[in-house]
């Protein structure tokens, strides 16, 4: 069995996911883990699929879809990964303040360099333009937290950019 | 009493750790104008259910609080003025989604706890101990994390748990 990652980006309309589903059912492939977004009317959806099928032969299965649909789509191979990364501990890093360019390349920087990895990200714009962002990130084994939120407040208050780093809670179930 | 102007982000009030007012005694001048002001000023929005002094620009550490016939509230302690609150014990946990008049443009699905023991003191300098659940305890962390300049931004998770509010002009 070949694992793959398909990648379809498109403008929005009702048919796309259940058009790339039926396409990959044909094939006999199998979803393991999805994800899609809309962000101002732009489709996005990364797809996890196991498929007997080399890549090549996915890729043309999916041709017809993504011509119909106007989609970028493109199909890898993908290694297995593990589920979840327990090594590493995970912080919310949250910020907020009046919108302008560079507030996350600014943070994000920061966070790469202390070989923190983001895994999920998302932003939101108010009406009286205030930006207010969440990253999802696993720190590296060693790292040390309190300079970590002293460096991001730091690079923040440069951008009049209000930030926290807290560590996410897990649900007590 | 005169209601006061709400205080929005991204004005620096918000983000400050506000002073306790420290006096056990009954409050006097400017604070007791204060009070009577918040309160005031929370009656003046429709709805409102509570307000804490930095909203309205004074970094004191009083809250006004009043969830009397709200349709979620359980506990109801009536018409609070508190000062000086505290959180002495905290129990349970559940997420509720919350709005703010100082962030009109957000609402964001908050995790706090489900039932507080509150310690503060009224306008009287009466010290008060209070059990709070529900919508009340709510209600009650949302305005006490003002104290400490902390916004229901900062207890949000993720930008998924955020939304838009629209804003009619």
């Amino acid at each position: 069995m070949n694992q793959f990652a398909i990648a379809a980006m498109g403008s929005d309309q009702p048919g796309i996911v259940a058009a790339v589903g039926e396409a990959l059912m044909e094939l006999g492939g199998n979803i393991d883990d999805s994800s899609m977004t809309i962000l101002g009317g732009h489709f996005a959806m990364l797809l996890v699929v196991q498929a007997e099928a080399e890549r090549e032969a996915v890729q043309e299965q999916l041709a017809d879809v993504a011509g119909r649909y106007d989609l970028l789509l493109e199909v890898r191979p993908s290694e297995r990964h593990a589920l979840g990364d327990t090594d590493r501990d995970d912080y919310v890093v949250a910020a907020y303040g009046p919108d302008k360019p560079g507030l996350v390349s600014r943070l994000s920087r920061v966070l790469a360099d202390a070989d923190a990895n983001i895994n999920d990200f998302g932003s939101r714009l108010g009406a009286d333009h205030t930006f207010a962002m969440w990253f999802n990130v696993s720190l590296a084994e060693g790292t040390d937290v309190t300079s970590l939120g002293l460096q991001l407040s730091e690079a923040g208050a440069a951008l009049d950019l209000d930030v926290r780093l807290y560590r996410a809670e897990a649900e007590e179930l | 009493m005169p209601v006061r102007e709400v205080v929005r982000f991204p004005d620096a009030r918000l983000k400050t750790p506000c002073e306790p007012v420290g006096d056990p005694g009954p409050l006097e001048g400017e604070l007791r104008v204060l009070a009577l002001d918040l309160l005031d000023t929370m009656d003046s929005f429709p709805g409102c259910v509570g307000i804490a002094a930095p909203q309205v620009g004074a970094l004191v550490r009083m809250v006004a609080v009043d969830v009397t016939g709200h349709p979620k509230a359980r506990s109801s302690n009536g018409r609070l003025l508190l000062v000086d609150p505290e959180v002495v014990d905290s129990s349970g946990s559940c997420v509720m989604r919350e709005g703010c008049l100082s962030i009109p443009d957000f609402t964001g699905n908050v995790r706090r706890a489900e039932a507080v023991v509150l310690r503060a003191s009224d306008m009287e300098g009466t010290e008060l101990r209070l059990e709070c659940d529900a919508y009340e305890a709510r209600v009650v962390l949302h305005e006490l994390d003002h104290l400490d300049g902390l916004l229901f931004l900062d207890r949000v998770a993720r930008a998924a748990d955020v939304f838009p509010r629209k804003r009619y002009r």
